[in-house]
Order: C-alpha cells, then structure tokens, then sequence
C-alpha cells in the first residue's frame, strides 16, 4: 500500500513537472520529459503490463489537459515502458546508463509519434532540421532526466537489506 | 508468426498502440468533450490552475535572484519608459475620441456589436513543440462553444477546439496545423495564414500564402483576420509582416513571414467571443 501511494505521488509530481513547470522554463525551447523517464524505470522495476498501464494513464491525463488529441502522449509512454521492461533483472541493478539510454531511445520514439501526427495535422516543417534541433536535444534531456528517475525508483522498488550484527565470539 | 504472437507484453503493445491511435484519430478534431473527459477535466482544473500560479512564483523568484545586480538600472529605464507611455497615453485618448466621430459621419456599424466576451485566464500550455495548445479555466457553462474566437487587447489567439463544461482548449494561430483567412489591411489582399513550426519556439512566427496575383507586400504592414469562411469575425490584428519571400507572385508557397502580435510566451488572460444571444431571449 505504502508503494502505491509512492508511485501515484511520483507519477503526479513529474506530471506537474512536465506540465506545469518545465513548459514554462526556457531552456533553448528544449523540453525534457519527466513522466517518459519514470516510464522507462518503472518497466524496470515492475514489468511491462503494470509500468504500460500507468504510463498509459499518464499519457491519457496529460493529453487530456493540455493535447491536441487523447492518446498520443500514451502511445509513447507505453512504448518506453514497455523498452524499459526488456532489461528489467537482466543488468546490474545499480547501473543508471542502460536506462539513461532507453529513455533516450524511447523520447525519439516520442518525438516520431508525434511528429508524425502533427503532418497528418497538415504541419510542413524539415524533417532533419527538427531532428537535429529539436528532437535529438530533447531526448538528451530527457536521458539526464532518467538517471535521478533512476534512482528515485530504485528507492521505492528496491528493498536495501539491513546489515545483519553477528555476535561476538566468546 | 507463432512466435511473435507467444510474446504477449509484444502482443498487448501492438493492441495498445492501435487502439490508442484510433482514439487520437476520433479526438482529432474540433469537439465537445464527453462527460468523463469534462467531469476529470474539471476535478484536475484546480489543481492545474494551482500548480500553474505557483510555477509562475517560483520562476519569478529564480529570475529576481539572478539579476539583482540589474534592477537599479532596469529602475531606470522603466521610468523613462513611463514618462514616454503617459505621453503617448494623452495622444491615444484624442485620437479615440476623434476616431469615434469619425465613425458616427461614417455610420459605421462595428462587427463586435452583438457580441459578448467572457475572460479567461490560461491554466496549462501544451508540453511538446509540434502542437500549441493552451488550456483555460471557462467552458460551456460560461457560454462558450466550440469554435469560438479567442483574443487578446493585442489580437489574435486562436480558437476553441475542445470544450468542457468548466474548461476547454484552445488551439493557437502558431500551431502548425492552423490555417486563418486574412488580408492586409492597406491593401485588402486576402490570404492564408499558417503557424510555423521551428525548433525555436522562443520566436513564434506565421507564413502567409496564397495571396492574389501581383500582390503589393511590405515588411510593416499589418496583418488582420479578413471574416471570410465564418469562423472568426473580420477585423482582429493577428500580426505583422516582416519578411516578404516572394514578392510579386502567387504561389503556393509561401508569400511572408508575419511576426503575431499576441506574446505567446507569456500569455496569461484572454477573452474567449461568445454568440450573441438574440433579443428575445433575454
């Protein structure tokens, strides 16, 4: 229960962050993305159905508050839990590298998703320009932004055993 | 085959993807919200609109840390500045009493007359740069629909595209997929004016295109929507122009570069038109 109520604390808080917060900052009109790096650490601490679930979730709230259409930001929350999953209890658990670069991968995944939706919207733009501008710096960011995700999910998923004091020989 | 559909978390993302794509495809457009998506929207409201405010406190406050070292002369300038407005001020407010005689020789019958606002303020912006979509704290039982014309003092906003019963959203004139019919105001050379979609939305700017054969088109010249298609009434300033790309020709590329007057990063209050209600029903 007390897990539970981390993990909807954390996924509120980066909401905020994402929605509220990092909108308003103007770091180079680069946005990183908070909830797409708890996605990708919760697929590797939980699994793939439970991790896509919430991102899921994530998504559908925050296209709902602030998105041209339901769904899209889901999608590619989804697929970053999903990525996220496939290395879950197969590295070194203290690693923060490998989930530092599938947020990277999973936020151009993102970025496609949505580009791809903004030219069925009928937006014209330069493909490589964006990319090179846009997508690839954000990705970054985001990567950054993975690794105190990281460690904040490590907090609430990983139990640190207690030392054990053995007594003294007599 | 066999295989692929073994792996089940590969399976349930493919069901999931299509599934929620289909969803962005129905949600797409111009709408009303169903009752869940308008209740959840309205019990989050609060709590967006709180976060926004107090996002805005700590921004200003990081902002006053880092250039203390500045105000003393930034105190200065504002001054100056204020002595130059009040000036200016005294100028406006005989040119607006002239230009309200002028309008009463003229019988001028001014398209806003049967026409109400209802102020908003903005609660939420949309997180990515492919899509410019703000979010305010009025819906349907404020009288809004969908559709309608979002404005500022400045100009122009944009327009409802989804609306709840205490809320709605907003698609913006810089959004990419956005296209306004307008003309420009010396000429009356109307056009199509579309957001602009660049890495760097520090800068938001507008192409306008498709306008008439051999049309005359200077940087200065002020852009205003032009009423046709009925979706926006004729007469809001929506930008400026600042570059012409192709000058003397028609083409369907585009003709300008037009900077809006509305300061989209720091957009705060709008006022949202709301349709003339017909006498009788007051």
């Amino acid at each position: 229960m007390k897990r539970r109520i981390w993990i909807a604390v954390i996924i509120l808080t980066c909401m905020l962050l994402d929605n509220v917060v990092l909108v308003r900052l103007n770091l180079l009109s680069l946005k990183p993305d908070a909830v797409l790096a708890l996605s990708v650490c919760f697929g590797l601490y939980m699994g793939a159905l439970p991790a896509a679930i919430i991102a899921g979730g994530a998504g559908l709230v925050a296209d709902l508050l602030a998105g041209p259409a339901l769904g899209i930001s889901s999608i590619g929350y989804i697929l970053a839990a999903v990525a996220g999953s496939a290395f879950r209890k197969k590295y070194y658990a203290d690693n923060p590298i490998i989930p530092a670069g599938v947020v990277f991968a999973a936020a151009i995944v993102k970025q496609h998703v949505f580009m791809l939706t903004s030219i069925l919207m009928g937006a014209e733009f330069s493909y490589w320009g964006m990319l090179a501008s846009n997508v690839l710096p954000c990705a970054l960011l985001s990567a950054v932004l993975g690794i105190p995700m990281f460690y904040v999910s490590r907090a609430v998923f990983v139990e640190r055993l207690k030392p054990i004091s053995l007594p003294a020989k007599e | 085959m066999k295989k692929l559909l073994a792996n089940k978390p590969l399976v349930i993302t493919i069901v999931a993807v299509l599934v929620l794509g289909l969803l962005a495809l129905l949600t797409s457009g111009d709408r009303a919200m169903s009752f869940v998506e308008s209740t959840l929207g309205s019990v989050l409201q609060p709590l967006q609109q709180a976060s926004y405010v107090a996002s805005d406190a700590i921004i200003d406050f990081f902002k006053r840390v880092f250039q203390t070292s500045d105000l003393d002369r930034e105190n200065a300038e504002l001054s100056a500045q204020l002595a130059l407005l009040e000036q200016a001020l005294q100028d406006y407010e005989q040119l607006q009493s002239e230009n309200e005689r002028l309008r009463e020789l003229l019988n001028y019958s001014s398209t806003f007359d049967n026409t109400s606002f209802v102020a908003a303020q903005v609660i939420g912006k949309g997180q990515s740069v492919w899509f410019d979509v703000l979010t305010l704290n009025v819906g349907r039982n404020s009288g809004v629909e969908v559709g309608a014309c979002v404005l500022t003092s400045q100009g122009l906003v944009g327009r409802v595209t989804e609306l709840g019963a205490t809320w709605c959203k907003v698609t913006s004139i810089i959004d990419a997929s956005v296209s306004i019919s307008v003309m420009n105001e010396r000429t009356r050379d109307v056009g199509i004016v579309t957001g602009r979609l660049t890495s760097d939305d520090s800068n938001p700017s507008l192409e306008l295109s498709y306008l008439p054969a051999g049309f005359d088109l200077v940087p200065g010249d002020v852009i205003i929507t032009s009423g046709l298609g009925a979706d926006l009434p004729r007469g809001i300033p929506v930008g400026v122009v600042t570059e012409v790309l192709m000058a003397g020709e028609a083409a369907n590329q585009a003709n300008a570069v037009v900077d809006p007057y509305v300061d989209f990063l720091h957009i705060e209050d709008v006022l949202v038109m709301i349709t003339a209600v017909a006498e009788g029903a007051e």
